[in-house]
């Protein structure tokens, strides 16, 4: 059994979260938990130092992605490339191309949907295992090295893979709950209400309770990930369930880091919005740099997801024992 | 015919209608403009409703004018509340047949509140009981649970050109609002809801064989056909209840101190009538002051295009009574912008709106099944409390309620038998005034009470959450609102249905309600649209106008508008209507190639000036470039349509080539020192100077045009989008992983 690898082995500090001011180096303390906004920030600067783990994340998105969109390319080039309508669907999509594509062009996109939700099912696999490399790098708290992703995979993919199925039984169940059978509830307590107002607020009320309870259910599976990780614990069951009491019992900043986080992501996708909007890509050179916009967008998101599992092993790190 | 029946029910008509304005004959109908119509049914009814049991109480009394030349042995009856009786009725199994009736479907029926109506009596006024007589018969299809056409065998018979008068007690339940008419808490929209009698035609009349009555069981996919007359209706209902009609506003109100209240409403020349009460409307009367809405200018250009004189083109005043929810009153002056756009440009167009009101009503939450429907001088149209100014939500409707004021109203085809006449003609005009007034519309679809931009491209039918049935998944739409003209929506249905009937058949003999829709309101208004961009607008206008004025108060049929057409165009347009009418055959012009060659140098032996020159390729002049360009336009489609190529070479000049379209295809070839850049088919026109239109019966635009070199960059913007459109899709999956 090599050194690493001893059970309950706690891993030293990594080093991109050394603090980088007094204060900070005063609430850094081991023992003297850090506030949320402080995690955040260490999440920001450890992912910074794992710029090449974002590309890796990246790449293996736009290699999937890429797999669908290389046929829709030949559709569209097909039925556009050749026709005076192109120049006309430059700005909007022309209505007549765009409903007469759709029409004529249905089973085929129908079978790239189909497509697209087989590459889903195996991106999120995929994913499963990824995470299991990212979060041994980022727990050794070394630069990238492929060994050491690996070494994650084959380590904790097993229990990855287990809570991955354990978290589509959470999911369904949350889904269960708070869309289909809260819905159905809703429809019947609103079916005689005259005001349009009234029941709009009713499903929205609705829709965002089942958005916090999906997040929250997906934080509780970040930090049994992360449990298995930092206790070398193959027994997926078990640490969703530790997972789950210990966010319960540090609700507040658990919550917070979270939410932290995911305010930087609705940030970074106003921005991205507000780009997009400045122009519209009527040249080759805008459609380039439209390209380049979105894969920037799509990097900055993948550095965010690094900065999540970072802001969330030191949470666990300074709390968690 | 007895004598005294006559005498008594000429007599009655006195009574009731003061004195009557409209002459009876027995004179065929002649193609002269009418100014009111030919007077067949008097109703005059007291109705009670009952809020609380959702009950109406009525007492009917009917004369009826038999305007044939033959003994009529029999009466028959519209019960059309019948319909949603039970399950089995003729309306309920093809709306479950269909997936969807009017409305919402078969799935938004409230299966506890099942509606019918019971005659409970009928005579003869001051003479026989004729209710043991009455029978239930389904001259449409035998259905025996169908109870929605009732006849009745007279004692006696109506001789030619005699009356009858009958009382009728009726009691009708009302269903909760699905199709039309029902209730919703305390609300009631009222319509189909009086025992009302079919139409007799005689032979030859709208083309029939054989003379008798048209009167239809009450279909899912279909409207109605009524004679017009004169109705004199008494509303009672709770008095905080506001009640609007048909007649718009009441000839009296009269507190019975019984916490109720009756209003009196009246209406001539129109052949239905239909009401609405609620304690919740808010009522905002308007009035339509012609001189404050037409322009000089306005009428002058209509004087110009129809060639009529000005008393005929200027319009009159109108009162404007609009119903609205609570909820929408910040909608009030988007509705009365799009009814007095209406009244305008209906007006100008095909004459003037012969009546003094209209009323509008918005239903609420719960009761969209009653909105945009059409009834004489009462329309329902709907809207939602979020209604962004771009999705032409009121607009949309109150403009194609209003509009069959004049499709089914004033003209008023049978609209079981020939439902395009109607729909078809009213979604032609409503489009060419959406679109001139306000633009165009755009696509978005309702998330949870949210009009989200766009429009759903890729989709998966996956089992339904939580595994129960199926149903379509949206995986992705165009998050951004896509501009789109009126016929294009109507084209996007069009093509997708357009192989499943010919045009021409009754409403109920579609193969489903798509199909109805498509044939009754897309395909028409792309037909005639069609025929606008070929005539030119102003020659249709005239045709359109020529057949609103010889129709106006009558019931034509296909043949003739279509005699219209070739009467005011002088031309012979049946090849044109037996095609789009009369098959479900589709139209499809393609540029099949656009290419430029060097003219090959001359090379080989030629004999020039009495001498024989061998040519080498080498040895040609400099400058002297020639190139052959092609161009070969194919019919792809079975309908033949003329068409014009219009040819763009590199030097910027443009050819405008025409092709009667019969052929398969046709190449046209240039020989010039210049290439040609692209080529695009648009309509063939009369006027061969007229500006280019696409035919808008063409199954596929894309093909309507062609490139000789590919430009890759709109293919590469859109699929750079879905790249990044699936990026995000996968993370955000990833996120559960
Ligand atoms: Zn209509």
């Amino acid at each position: 059994m090599i050194a690493g690898n001893q059970p309950d082995a706690i891993r030293p500090w990594p080093v991109h979260a050394v603090a980088s001011s007094e204060e900070e180096i005063a609430e850094a303390k081991p023992g003297a938990p850090r506030p949320p906004w402080a995690l955040v920030k260490s999440g920001f600067a450890g992912a910074n130092t794992q710029l090449r783990l974002a590309c890796l994340l990246w790449a293996i998105n736009l290699v999937f992605a890429l797999v669908v969109a290389i046929p829709f390319f030949h559709l569209l080039d097909e039925s556009l490339s050749r026709s005076l309508i192109g120049q006309r669907s430059l700005r909007f999509p022309d209505a007549n191309w765009l409903i007469g594509l759709l029409n004529s062009q249905r089973s085929f996109l129908d079978s790239l949907s189909a497509t697209l939700v087989w590459i889903a099912l195996f991106y999120m696999v995929l994913n499963a295992l990824v995470s299991a490399g990212v979060l041994e790098i980022l727990a050794g708290g070394s630069r990238f090295s492929f060994r050491q992703f690996f070494q994650g995979i084959v380590r904790h993919g097993g229990p990855f893979l287990r809570l991955f199925i354990i978290s589509l039984v959470a999911y369904f169940l949350v889904f269960l709950l708070f869309h289909d059978l809260l819905e159905k509830g809703l429809n019947a307590l609103s079916r005689d209400w005259y005001s349009e107002a009234g029941a709009f607020s009713l499903y929205w009320a609705k829709n965002i309770l089942l958005a916090v309870i999906l997040l929250g259910t997906v934080m509780i599976f970040d930090y049994a990930k992360i449990r298995v990780v930092l206790e070398n614990s193959p027994r997926a069951v078990l640490e969703t369930a530790k997972a789950f009491r210990f966010v319960r019992h540090h609700l507040r900043p658990t919550l917070l880091v979270f939410y932290g986080l995911g305010l930087a992501g609705a940030i970074l996708t106003l921005a991205y919005l507000g780009l997009d909007a400045l122009f519209a890509p009527t040249s080759l050179g805008l459609v380039i740099l439209g390209f380049l916009v979105q894969q920037l967008y799509m990097f900055s998101r993948m550095w965010l997801r690094v900065a999540f599992y970072v802001a969330e092993m030191e949470l666990y790190r300074e709390r968690g024992h | 015919m007895t004598a005294r029946m006559f005498f008594i029910s000429v007599a009655l008509a006195w009574l009731w209608m003061g004195n009557p304005v409209h002459t009876f004959g027995g004179q065929r109908p002649t193609l002269m403009p009418l100014e009111h119509p030919k007077i067949i049914t008097r109703y005059r009814i007291e109705v009670t409703l009952d809020p609380h049991t959702k009950q109406l109480k009525g007492r009917e009394r009917l004369v009826w004018l038999n305007d044939s030349d033959d003994i009529v042995r029999e009466l028959q009856f519209h019960l059309y509340l019948n319909a949603f009786k039970n399950v089995d009725t003729t309306y309920m199994s093809e709306a479950r047949q269909n997936g969807r009736g009017f409305g919402r479907g078969i799935n938004a029926f409230d299966f506890e509140h099942w509606g019918y109506i019971d005659v409970e009596s009928m005579r003869i006024a001051d003479g026989e009981d004729l209710t043991d007589r009455m029978e239930f018969i389904q001259p449409d299809d035998g259905n025996p649970y169908d109870q929605t056409v009732m006849r009745v065998t007279l004692p006696e018979p109506v001789p030619p050109h005699g009356e009858i008068a009958l009382d009728i007690a009726f009691t009708a339940q009302l269903p909760r609002v699905f199709a039309r008419t029902g209730f919703h808490k305390d609300f009631f929209l009222v319509a189909q809801w009086f025992p009302k009698i079919g139409v007799y035609e005689e032979a030859g009349e709208r083309g029939r064989a054989q003379s008798g009555w048209n009167c239809h069981q009450f279909h899912a996919n279909s409207e109605f056909y009524a004679d017009y007359g004169i109705y004199d209706v008494f509303i009672t209902v709770p008095s905080n209840y506001i009640v609007g009609a048909t007649g718009g506003l009441p000839r009296q109100k009269r507190d019975n101190g019984d916490g109720t209240t009756t209003v009196e409403f009246y209406q001539e020349d129109v052949h239905d009538f239909a009401w609405t009460a609620s304690p919740r409307f808010i009522r905002v009367q308007r009035h339509f002051v012609a001189k404050d809405q037409v322009s000089d200018e306005d009428i002058a250009e209509m004087m110009r295009v129809l060639g009529l004189p000005r008393d005929q083109i200027e319009l009159g005043d109108v009162t404007v009574i609009l119903l609205i929810q609570p909820e929408h009153e910040d909608q009030i002056d988007r509705y009365f912008r799009a009814i007095f756009t209406a009244i305008k440009y209906f007006g100008l167009w095909y004459g003037r709106y012969p009546y003094r009101t209209l009323t509008v009503v918005d239903p609420p939450r719960g009761a969209r099944g009653a909105g945009g429907m059409e009834y004489p001088t009462f329309i329902t149209a709907g809207t939602n409390w979020w209604a962004p100014k771009r999705i032409l939500s009121p607009e949309g409707v109150t403009i194609h309620e209003f509009g069959h004021q004049y499709w089914y109203g004033l003209v008023a085809n049978n609209e079981f038998e020939e439902a395009w006449l109607d729909e078809g003609f009213n979604s032609y005009s409503t489009g060419r005034i959406l679109e001139k007034v306000y633009g165009p519309n755009h696509y978005y679809e309702w998330f949870w009470g949210v009009p989200i931009p766009g429009r759903r491209w890729l989709e998966i039918r996956l089992p339904r959450f939580p595994f129960v049935g199926w149903g379509p998944v949206p995986l992705g739409s165009y998050l951004q609102y896509i501009p789109f003209l009126d016929w294009q929506r109507r084209w996007s249905r069009y093509i997708a249905n357009a192989r499943l009937d010919p045009l021409r058949r009754a409403a109920w003999e579609y193969l489903n309600a798509d199909s109805y829709r498509t044939n009754s309101y897309d395909k028409p208004t792309l037909l005639l649209r069609t025929l606008e961009n070929y005539l030119g607008e102003a020659l249709m206008a005239r045709v359109m106008r020529t057949y609103h004025r010889r129709y106006r108060f009558r019931h034509p049929t296909t043949q003739d508008f279509i005699d219209t057409v070739n009467d005011v165009t002088g031309l012979d347009l049946d090849w044109y209507f037996d095609q789009v009418l009369s098959t479900a055959n589709t139209l499809d012009y393609a540029v099949t190639e656009v290419s430029s060659e060097p003219v090959p140098a001359e090379q080989g032996v030629y004999d020039r000036n009495g001498r024989r020159v061998v040519l080498e390729p080498n040895n040609q002049p400099e400058g002297e470039r020639l190139y052959r360009s092609r161009i070969t336009v194919r019919r792809l489609g079975t309908v033949a349509f003329p068409v014009r190529v219009d040819i763009l070479f590199e030097d910027g000049e443009r050819i405008r080539e025409h092709w009667d379209g019969r052929d398969r295809w046709r190449t046209f070839t240039y020989t010039k020192p210049t290439r040609v850049v692209s080529a695009e088919v648009f309509s063939g026109t009369l006027n061969p100077g007229a500006a280019n239109y696409p035919i808008l019966l063409d199954v596929d635009f894309a093909n309507n045009s062609r490139r000789r070199e590919p430009d890759r960059l709109p293919a590469l913007r859109w699929s750079s989008k879905f790249l990044f459109w699936v990026q995000n899709l996968l993370h955000q999956l990833s996120m559960f992983g």
